[in-house]
């Protein structure tokens, strides 16, 4: 647009030879020093020195000079070289700054630029050039680019073929975790120390796994379901392979009707109980029926459903594959987005931006969920009648709504350890096919990303109810990470049984001695403290937060109230941490569940009108309240209030980064205040409390990333922070640029590398 | 008075945009200044006030069994869908409604007649908030190389422009003269903003009469001052905002560009900022889109699309960034015009000025800023805004869109204002209800003539009363980040720009944000405060108690000081409180209902009522007052706006609830 050009580094293009003689000479002995971090269990495939790796697309002088690895776990790339024009790194402690999971990789791109060819490697496959560079293309949007110029043909070649050997097996078991855990319990056999499982030692509050019948038991009495009974039926997955050992069924049905009633459905997959308001109505999902005669078999689910309802209510039938868009249908939206926020020059998509987003329908099918979610939230609040999911098989679309209507009605499931049990329920233990929709073996075709979805959709609500989350969105960001590092077993299977079973295998084969566990332990991807530092995991904690509250601090006299006119804004934080938990405290006058029913439910229903007039005026009414962030939460679903998730989809791209900019930065601000805001309490309770010098010890921790210096902190915004924060797009290469004018640097010559159109498909 | 056909009409109906089925059963009333419509249900009474100015359009739509339907439309993107049950008064109303938002002279309208019972003195102090002089102190003028002329004196030679201009040393009056009769208007180029450290400057004209071939010697030369007046720089930018294709049409009319070849040493640039009439329809396109009822995610992302609005403020902002690029990082003055150097000229200069000095991010920056591009330099608000019945053609969304420019950079940079989203929306809101002064007319001349200082009041004073209201509580001066250069990625990234649903959507109850961060933030920062203060009475009593410790035994060691982390200050008014006292207090906090559960939920409703007491802008207000006097009473009683009389005895309402 404008023909005035920033003063720009002189351009060298990188078809040139790079710096020779001195470079290489200071060079050659670094090399030879570097050495990848590896996992216990993680070996090197195979590697390559002298390799260059492209920091931006329009310019080679921040080219970095390092050694390229293939290992079993991940592709690394090591170097003695500074990250240029990075201002911040979030450090992951599984993966050096360069380093790609293999189960991240999307695509692997092999190009020859002087035979103009090019090459996208499958397993086992033959490459009949000596590649000059190889692009990656990841899973998290991200693309990486290696040159081969300097280094050996015949070994650039087969690190290529490695990455793309290792990066799409042929069997689960050749998935890194198993590796890993192997190790683990080979050497844990001397130390008497086992794994960690769970939220780990580093998690404050264990997570529950729900693969015992306590779990189940537990969440039955928190949710105050009466009717409902933890069943054993499937213990040794004697009935189905494919639903969790111990479930939720009504009471009135025995377990022996259980084993008869199962026939009945896709899967065994016969009704599963989720979560019950404190209304009495309960949330059910629920595979089809086979076969068509046996409706009646439905029909005796139903009634036993009706008669675990304490109005014994009539049940509401919700069939996800009539309503929402199916797993295809989602594939192909979200491979529009990610084209439209990866590859697509910006050029052709700035006059259209929004319609392209728009043909994309990812944002459609995210409101579709949404509010498809929503309506259900109505039924079970509102008309106080239990709802039904059924899906043919039940585990793809009924995790994503079973989920959100249980984040939209109870506030547990928006704390981190809430959420994470959450996911455990609805995903982990009911069987969403992890394996095959994220495609960790590179050859599904039923890949679907919606678990990206659910997490979309919760950052909706995120976005929409800021202070109804304990979670940022970083958390988000980093889950669905989380799930293309094959180390942890949470994301890593279709079932709980694959896990077991394919463990046991896995074990005999090793020799590994199980005794009594069922499986081998895999990490949970909720031990965060695999992956981040305890300064790091704070970023998770949302400074907008405050847990349900209990006046603890008033101040005594009256002066504080006269201040403002707004005086009884004020909230109050310093509740003990196992009261945000969703526990209730003993004689704590504020009933969470009852305050609940009371607030969102002023009156009787009215019964008239038929439901859709209802579902309007709930959602009216619902409006017109203030919200209560411990209560029912109803997203908003106008075109202007689903957004783009930008710090998900756009935190790779180089030209979308503002600097010093973004919510981030009022994020930072809340951070220094929320934390002066404890800090200050933490001294008040010492206070009160008597002994002083405690007050100091606690007083080092925060749960806050960013700490206040006191109330004279005057250092600002942090020159590192950025829109991408805490994420880093230099180094991405899925734009043209790096210096923020990709026209000009089109213009003045950069090759369009990425469009590799232009090369010739090696036959 | 004598436009009013009928004060009053019974048994209206007011439809509810959201759920077509509620619609509120009430009267409606004109007055001189509003329309009022007052519900019956007896519980709440709501209001819901329109001043007559705010009104855009009125349409009179096919009668049904209800009863006639109206549409009231708002420049504030309110929109009213009244059913009157008689066809005759929906037509009185009609008809009394056309006149009245139709004003034909400045003395009808409500700046004149309204009255926020300031005396004399208070309303001569308001308009003396601003400075402009103040102002260009500020920026280091009159210095070495810039002065004050008089060569506007009395508007001798350019009537739109004020009396106050800064030109360059070198530039003579023959000079000045001689570039005025070359430009559109005769609107010389003159300065805009001055950079102390660059010694850049922002220069605005009109376009030069240049046609084809014409040339004039002062013209160049007044250039050449400009550009010499920045000895850091060898050359300046010309930025012509308009496209090209308008600026060469332009040429056909004697109008048209400077000729680099001409002109030595400039680098002339065009920006595509579309004209006025274009703008015009394209928010008409967008708030087509905000009307529709449930639109599908497609429906409103095309329609955004094809209203092009987006587009076009993401060029405003592109020029501003350029201005502003080159005026910090190359250290070149820039001499911006459009075609009458007006309209777009002044977007343009005051987004660059965002976005390179910090001052005017600030409160009373942001003020001066509007009052120096926009008031002084002669934007036409009477014609752009409509506030005498005019040419509809000259109607289009101008500061709109500029306002919204600001938005956008607050969303990008959430910490580099002072001010917040509400600062934004009142101003859009007053630039329409020719409430106060300082929008009326569209010059400084006419202004002048009008004597409008003598007779009505300034809104800058208003605001700046208010200004805890709009407050950004992210903002901190001293922070470094606040001081600098607000850099924008350049790349073309337009999905940096959002639909502003706080603006278009405002009236919209359900769409509206529900929690902002930043009254969030209020909420937090007001506890830190409470926290504070019950520290420091902790902290005397720990010092009276360690007294008499100290007087028992010595012995004893002293605890460290507890507020050395956090360095509050002390003061001696608090008085020790024993835990009997405390505990005390605590059993007498208001308890409250159930229903509304703890404090978060207070904290909650209050942010609603926070919302609603945005003057005017929550239309909808629960007044406690009776009806009866309503056609003559000020709706503000000495406050600017009803609902926010309003918005406080809800506020007591609530607390008294509280209490019970």
């Amino acid at each position: 647009m404008f023909s005035l050009k920033p003063p720009r580094p002189t351009f060298r293009s990188y078809l040139l030879p790079p710096p020779q003689a001195e470079d290489k000479f200071d060079s050659e002995p670094k090399i030879k020093k570097l050495e990848p971090v590896l996992l216990p269990g993680e070996i090197v495939v195979n590697e390559v020195s002298f390799v260059r790796k492209c920091i931006a697309t329009d310019t080679s002088q921040y080219d970095l000079w390092g050694k390229l690895i293939c290992s079993n776990f991940k592709i690394s790339f090591v170097t003695d070289d500074p990250m240029p024009l990075q201002k911040f790194h979030y450090r992951n402690l599984l993966l050096g700054e360069h380093d790609v999971p293999l189960t991240c990789i999307e695509q692997i791109v092999a190009v020859n630029d002087h035979k103009r060819k090019q090459k996208v490697l499958g397993p086992n496959q033959k490459l009949k050039f000596n590649p000059t560079e190889l692009i990656i293309y990841c899973k998290d949007f991200r693309i990486v680019r290696f040159r081969f110029d300097e280094s050996g043909p015949e070994s650039a070649k087969k690190v290529c073929l490695a990455i793309a050997h290792y990066s799409q097996p042929t069997d689960l078991q050749l998935l890194f975790a198993f590796e890993y855990v192997g190790k683990k319990y080979h050497s844990s056999a001397s130390t008497p120390n086992g794994l960690p499982a769970g939220g780990g030692p580093g998690g404050a509050q264990k997570t529950p796994l729900f693969e015992a019948y306590s779990d189940w038991d537990r969440e039955v009495k928190r949710t105050g379901a009466s009717g409902w009974r933890v069943s054993s039926v499937n213990e040794g997955y004697m009935i189905s392979t494919c639903l969790p050992e111990y479930f939720v069924v009504p009471s009135s049905l025995a377990d022996q009707d259980l084993k008869t009633f199962s026939h009945s459905f896709v899967g065994r997959r016969m009704p599963l109980w989720s979560w019950s308001h404190p209304n009495g109505s309960a949330l059910v999902r629920t595979a089809l029926v086979k076969d068509l005669q046996q409706r009646k078999i439905d029909q005796r689910i139903c009634n036993a459903i009706t008669k675990s309802h304490p109005q014994r209510s009539d049940v509401h039938k919700s069939d996800l594959d009539k309503t929402l868009p199916n797993i295809q249908e989602i594939q192909a939206a979200f491979v529009k987005l990610k084209h439209l926020c990866v590859n697509e020059p910006f050029e052709e998509t700035e006059e259209r931006w929004l319609s392209s987003l728009e043909s994309t329908r990812w944002l459609e099918y995210v409101r579709a969920f949404l509010r498809h979610s929503a309506e259900l939230v109505y039924t079970l609040d509102s008309r106080r009648v239990s709802v039904v999911l059924q899906e043919e098989e039940g585990r793809d679309l009924s995790c994503v709504v079973a989920s959100l209507v249980q984040v939209m009605l109870d506030p547990y499931f928006r704390t981190i350890p809430g959420f994470q049990s959450l996911v455990q329920k609805e995903w982990v233990m009911a069987g969403h096919q992890f394996l095959d929709r994220c495609n960790h073996l590179k050859r599904s075709e039923k890949e679907s990303p919606l678990f990206l979805l659910f997490l979309d959709a919760t950052w909706q609500l995120l976005d929409q109810f800021p202070a109804a989350f304990e979670f940022s969105e970083t958390y988000l960001a980093v889950l669905g990470d989380s799930t293309r590092i094959s180390l942890f077993g949470t994301f890593l299977f279709n079932s709980p049984h694959q896990r077991v079973k394919q463990s046991t295998e896995f074990a005999i084969s090793r020799n590994i001695q199980l005794g009594d566990e069922k499986g081998l332990k895999f990490p949970s991807v909720w031990d965060w403290s695999l992956q981040f530092t305890a300064k790091d995991r704070t970023l998770f904690h949302n400074p907008l937060y405050v847990g349900r509250s209990a006046p603890c601090v008033r101040n005594s006299s009256g002066k504080a109230f006269k201040r403002t006119k707004r005086n009884c804004s004020s909230t109050l934080r310093g509740m003990p941490a196992s009261l945000r938990n969703g526990l209730l405290g003993d004689q704590d006058s504020l009933p969470r569940r009852n305050s609940l029913i009371l607030q969102v439910r002023p009156e009787p229903p009215p019964h008239a009108g038929g439901p859709d007039g209802g579902l309007e005026r709930f959602f009216g009414e619902w409006l017109c309240r203030p919200a209560d962030l411990h209560g029912l939460l109803l997203p908003r679903l106008s075109g202007a209030h689903i957004k783009l998730w930008k710090l998900c989809y756009f935190r790779w791209v180089p030209e979308a980064q503002i600097d010093r900019g973004g919510f981030i930065t009022a994020f930072h601000r809340l951070s220094l205040l929320a934390d002066e805001v404890d800090v200050l309490s933490r001294t008040l309770r010492q206070h009160r409390a008597g002994p002083l010098e405690a007050a100091y010890a606690e007083l080092g921790q925060s749960r806050m990333y960013f700490r206040a210096r006191g109330p004279q902190d005057a250092s600002g915004t942090p020159a590192f922070l950025s829109s991408s924060f805490p994420f880093s797009p230099v180094g991405n290469l899925c734009r043209r640029s790096i210096s923020g004018t990709p026209l000009s640097a089109f213009l003045s010559g950069a090759k369009t590398w990425l469009s590799t159109e232009t090369l010739a498909p090696e036959d | 008075m004598e436009h009013i056909r009928t004060p009053k009409v019974e048994n209206v109906r007011l439809l509810d945009r959201i759920s077509s089925k509620k619609a509120a059963l009430g009267t409606l009333y004109l007055t001189a200044t509003h329309v009022i419509f007052v519900e019956n249900a007896p519980d709440t009474r709501k209001e819901t006030w329109i001043l007559h100015s705010q009104i855009s359009t009125i349409e009179k739509q096919a009668t049904t069994a209800t009863g006639c339907h109206l549409l009231i439309r708002c420049k504030n993107f309110q929109l009213l869908q009244l059913i009157i049950p008689q066809e005759r008064d929906c037509h009185d109303v009609y008809i009394s409604l056309i006149r009245l938002t139709r004003p034909v002279k400045y003395e009808e309208l409500y700046c004149f007649s309204f009255n926020p019972k300031l005396d004399k003195e208070e309303r001569e102090q308001g308009w003396l908030l601003l400075d402009l002089s103040e102002e260009y102190r500020r920026m280091g003028l009159p210095g070495e190389h810039w002065q004050l002329s008089d060569v506007n004196r009395d508007y001798r030679v350019c009537d739109s422009y004020p009396t106050e201009l800064y030109v360059p040393k070198s530039a003579t009056a023959h000079i000045i003269l001689g570039s005025s009769k070359f430009r559109s208007r005769r609107r010389f180029p003159a300065l805009s903003y001055y950079s102390k450290e660059s010694h850049a400057s922002i220069c605005r004209s009109s376009q030069p009469l240049s046609g084809f071939s014409a040339r004039c010697l002062e013209d160049e030369q007044m250039l050449q001052a400009i550009r010499k007046a920045n000895p850091g720089s060898d050359f300046i930018y010309v930025v012509d905002t308009r496209p090209k294709l308008n600026a060469m049409a332009n040429r056909a009319a004697g109008k048209g560009y400077e000729n680099e070849d001409n002109y030595s040493n400039i680098k002339f640039q065009f920006i595509g900022i579309e004209n006025i009439h274009v703008m015009r329809s394209s928010l008409q396109k967008m708030l087509e889109v905000c009307e529709l009822k449930s639109p599908s995610m497609s429906d409103f992302l095309w329609g955004l699309e094809n209203s092009g609005w987006l587009r076009h403020i993401k060029a405003i902002m592109d020029a501003g960034t350029f201005i502003a690029k080159a005026v910090a990082e190359e250290g070149a003055s820039v001499l911006v015009h459009c075609s009458d150097g007006w309209d777009r000229t002044a977007q343009v200069c005051s987004v660059a000025s965002l976005l390179l000095d910090p001052h005017y991010r600030t409160l009373k920056g942001f003020m001066v800023l509007i009052e120096k591009d926009w008031i002084s330099f002669g934007h036409k608000f009477n014609h752009r805004y409509g506030n005498l019945d005019g040419d509809p053609k000259e109607i289009s969304p101008v500061i709109d869109q500029f306002i919204e420019c600001v938005w956008q950079l607050m969303e990008q940079f959430p910490c580099a204002f002072e001010f917040n989203e509400r600062f934004l929306i009142h101003i859009q809101h007053h630039i329409y209800s020719c409430q106060f002064g300082n929008f009326l007319c569209n010059s400084q001349k006419e202004r002048r003539e009008l004597k409008i200082q003598e007779r009505t009041y300034s809104l800058w004073a208003h605001l700046w009363k208010n200004r805890a209201d709009y407050m950004n509580p992210l903002f901190r001066a001293d922070h470094s980040q606040t001081q600098g250069i607000l850099r924008l990625p350049t790349a073309p990234c337009n999905f940096m720009y959002k639909f502003w649903s706080g603006m278009y959507n405002r009236f919209e109850k359900g769409l509206q944000p529900r929690q902002s961060v930043t009254d969030y933030l209020m909420a937090v920062k007001e506890e830190t405060q409470q926290l504070e203060e019950e520290l420091e009475a902790l902290q005397e009593r720990l010092e009276k108690i360690q007294k008499v410790q100290l007087n028992c035994s010595k012995v004893k060691s002293k605890p460290s000081e507890p507020s050395k982390h956090s360095g509050f200050p002390t003061s001696d008014n608090s008085t020790a409180n024993t835990p009997q006292d405390y505990s005390g207090n605590m059993k007498s906090f208001p308890s409250r209902s159930p229903s509304q559960g703890d404090e978060d939920s207070a904290l909650i409703l209050t942010q609603d009522n926070l919302k609603s007491s945005d003057p005017d802008l929550s239309a909808n207000s629960d007044q406690e007052s009776g009806v009866e006097d309503l056609s003559c009473r000020s709706p503000s009683g000495g406050e600017c706006a009803p609902s926010e009389d309003s918005a406080k005895d809800r506020d007591s309402d609530e607390a008294v609830f509280l209490m019970a």
